[in-house]
C-alpha cells in the first residue's frame, strides 16, 4: 500500500540514486573527519559519492559542517542515521526528525536510512545498535514507525539490516522479519553484506541463506566494511580493518542480482594510509562495473550458488 | 508492545546496571555471554567518548578514578541525549554535581575546562544576517555563540599532564572560544578588568558603554584615560580573533 493509499502525505520526493538512476550509482564514501583533507586532495576517480551521519551535523557549527560544504560541492551526499531507534517503543523524537528534514532537504539526500533496531529505552540512549526480536509484533512496529518517520521527513526510507550478537526470542528469521518490515512500511532496504558475514559467522548459518530470502528488488544501498575475527568466540563489526574476502565475494553475489547501485564503504577506526582505502574503493568500483556489464543480472529467485557459499562465506 | 517494552527495558538495565542481575540474563534468553557482550559494548562506547572528551580530567583525576565515575554516572544518571557527542555536558553537570568521591581539588576545574572546549568546538555557528552592525557605544555588543567564559581556582590549562606535580592553585580567568577561520579552539587568559568587562557584554543587556561603566566598577578601576585606552585594545583584540561581532542592530532583538 502506498502512503498516498493509506491516506498520509505522499513521500515528496523519489528515489534518485537507485541503481540505474543518475551519476551516482556506483561506489562511495563514508565521511569522517580524519578523512576529509585525504578526500578533497586526492579523491579516488571512482568515487561518486559520500555518506554522513546527519547527527554529525545538526545542531553543531565549526569544523564539521565547514567540511560537510567542501564535500557536498563535489560529490552527491546521501545521509545514514544512527540514533532513531525504529525497534524502540519511546515515541518517536518529534522534534529530531524536523531538525533532520531540514538537514536532508540541505544536503539534498534522496533518502534517510538508519538500523533496524533500539537505542533508545525510558529515555535513556545507549547508544549502540540493539536487537530487536524477530517478531511479527515487532516488525509491525517497527513499521509503524518507519511509516511515521516517512510522512515527518518527506523522504523515503531505508531500513539497514545490523549486525546482532544475541537473538531474543524469534518468531521467524531475519530474511523474513527484514521481508515483512519492508512489506508492511513500503520502505526500501540499505543491504549492509558485511553485517551479513559478520551475522552468518557467529551465529552459524550461511550467508546466503539470508541474502537469498531478502527482497533485493528492495534494495537502494548497499554497505561493506572491515569487522574484527581475531576473537574466536565472536566476530564484531568494527568498521575498523580492510574489507574481507568473503564480503567481496557477498557484494558480488548481491549485484549480480540487484544490477548496479550505490555501494558504500564504511571505515570508522584505525585508518589506514589512504592509499589502502582508495584501493578498496577501487576493486568496489569494478564489482559494479562487472554488474553492469550487459548479461551480468543472474535470476534473484535462483538458488544460491555453492560454489560462491562454500569458498568465500563460510566462517 | 509490552513484551518488546520489558525486553527493552531489561537490556537497558542489563547494560547500566552497575553490576548484572543474572535475573535480567536469564530473563533475555540463550547464551548470557553474548547479552553481556552487550554490557561490555554499551559500557566501553561511553569510557571511551568520556575519556576522549575529557583528556585532562582522565590525567589529572586518574584512570581507575574517573572509571569509576563514569561507572557511577552511568548507573545513577545514564544518558540522555541522542547524540553521542552531547553525553559530555550530561557527564560534566553530573560530575560538578557529585559529592560522594574524595577528588583532588583541582578536578572540577579540570572537567570545566575540558567540557568547555569541547563544547565550543560543538557550538553552532553565529547567523547574525541583519541582527548585528558595526560596534558602536550606546547598543549592546555582541559576542559570538562559540565561546566560554571560566573563573578557574586552579590554573589547569597551564597543567602539563606529563608532569608529575598537579595543576597549581592560582586563580584564572579564561576565554575559551572556537576560530572562525580554522575552527580551532583557543584559550584566552583575561586580567581582572577584561574578564569583567567580557562578562558584563555576555549579559547581553547593557550598551557597551553602560557595560564599561559596570566593568569598572566591578573591578575597583576609575574611568580614565589609561582605562579606556585599555579598554579600546581589548575590544579591538576581541574583535580581530572574532569573538565581538559589533553591536545589535535593534535594541528589542534578542541576543543571538
Amino acid at each position: 500500500m502506498t502512503a498516498a493509499a493509506r491516506g498520509r502525505a505522499p513521500v515528496e520526493s523519489e528515489l534518485a540514486l537507485t541503481a540505474e538512476g543518475g551519476a551516482t550509482t556506483g561506489v562511495g564514501i563514508g565521511l569522517r573527519a580524519p578523512l576529509v583533507d585525504d578526500l578533497l586532495d586526492a579523491p579516488p576517480p571512482e568515487l561518486r559519492f559520500v555518506e554522513v551521519a546527519p547527527e554529525n551535523y545538526i545542531a553543531r557549527g565549526g569544523r564539521y559542517p565547514a567540511d560537510l560544504r567542501r564535500v557536498a560541492a563535489r560529490w552527491p551526499v546521501v545521509a545514514h542515521g544512527l540514533s532513531m531507534s525504529l525497534g524502540g517503543v519511546d515515541r518517536l523524537d518529534r522534534d529530531y526528525l524536523h531538525r533532520l528534514r531540514g538537514f536532508l532537504r540541505d544536503i539534498g539526500s534522496p533518502w534517510h536510512s538508519d538500523h533496524l533496531s533500539f537505542g533508545v529505552v525510558g529515555g535513556v540512549a545507549l547508544h549502540e545498535l540493539l536487537p530487536v526480536p524477530f517478531t511479527r509484533a515487532a516488525a509491525e512496529h517497527v513499521a509503524a514507525r518507519v511509516r511515521e518517520a516517512q510522512d515527518v521527513l518527506g523522504l523515503p526510507m531505508a531500513v539497514e539490516n545490523i549486525t546482532y550478537y544475541a537473538t531474543p526470542g524469534a518468531e521467524m528469521d531475519e530474511g523474513d522479519f527484514i521481508g515483512e518490515v519492508l512489506r508492511s512500511s513500503g520502505c526500501k532496504l540499505l543491504l549492509d553484506v558485511n553485517n551479513v558475514y559478520v551475522n552468518a559467522k557467529n551465529h552459524g548459518f550461511e550467508p546466503l541463506s539470508v541474502l537469498s530470502k531478502l527482497p533485493l528488488a528492495e534494495v537502494v544501498q548497499i554497505h561493506v566494511a572491515g569487522h574484527d575475527a581475531s576473537d574466536p568466540e565472536l566476530t564484531i563489526d568494527t568498521h575498523a580493518e580492510a574489507i574481507s574476502d568473503g564480503v567481496y565475494s557477498l557484494l558480488e553475489w548481491t549485484l549480480a542480482r540487484t544490477g548496479p547501485l550505490p555501494v558504500l564503504l564504511e571505515r570508522d577506526d584505525d585508518f589506514p594510509p589512504w592509499s589502502e582505502l582508495c584501493d578498496e574503493v577501487r576493486r568496489l568500483d569494478g564489482i559494479v562495473q562487472r554488474a553492469r556489464a550487459p548479461g551480468s543480472r543472474d535470476d534473484p529467485a535462483s538458488e544460491p550458488s555453492p560454489t560462491h557459499d562454500g569458498a568465500a562465506c563460510r566462517p | 508492545m509490552s513484551a518488546l517494552s520489558d525486553y527493552e527495558a531489561r537490556v537497558r538495565e542489563l547494560c547500566l546496571a552497575a553490576a548484572p542481575d543474572p535475573r535480567d540474563v536469564d530473563a533475555l534468553g540463550g547464551e548470557s555471554w553474548r547479552w553481556l557482550r552487550y554490557r561490555r559494548m554499551v559500557r566501553r562506547r561511553f569510557e571511551e567518548t568520556l575519556e576522549h572528551q575529557f583528556p585532562r580530567s582522565f590525567a589529572g583525576i586518574g584512570e581507575e578514578t574517573f572509571r569509576a565515575i563514569v561507572e557511577r554516572f552511568l548507573a545513577a544518571s545514564p544518558p540522555r541525549s541522542p547524540v553521542l557527542r552531547d553525553v559530555g555536558g550530561e557527564f560534566s553537570d553530573f560530575f560538578l554535581g557529585a559529592t560522594f568521591f574524595a577528588l583532588p581539588p583541582y578536578a572540577r576545574d579540570l572537567v570545566r575546562l575540558d567540557w568547555a572546549e569541547r563544547s565550543v568546538g560543538y557550538e553552532l555557528d553565529d547567523d547574525v544576517g541583519d541582527r548585528v552592525v558595526e560596534l558602536v557605544m550606546d547598543r549592546p555588543a555582541v559576542l559570538c555563540r562559540a565561546h566560554r567564559l571560566l573563573r578557574l581556582v586552579h590554573a589547569v590549562h597551564r597543567w602539563d599532564s606529563n608532569a608529575e606535580a598537579p595543576p597549581r592553585a592560582a586563580p584564572a580567568a579564561l576565554c575559551v572560544y572556537r576560530d572562525r577561520i580554522t575552527h580551532e579552539v583557543r584559550l584566552l587568559e583575561m586580567s581582572g578588568a577584561g574578564m569583567a568587562l567580557v562578562e558584563e557584554i555576555a549579559r547581553g543587556e547593557r550598551t557597551l558603554v553602560d557595560a564599561i561603566r559596570a566593568a569598572a566598577e566591578r573591578t575597583d578601576g576609575t574611568l580614565d584615560l589609561d582605562f579606556a585606552r585599555a579598554t579600546g585594545a581589548l575590544l579591538a583584540e576581541l574583535t580581530s580573533r572574532g569573538l565581538l561581532l559589533g553591536s545589535r542592530a535593534s535594541v528589542s532583538n534578542e541576543e543571538h
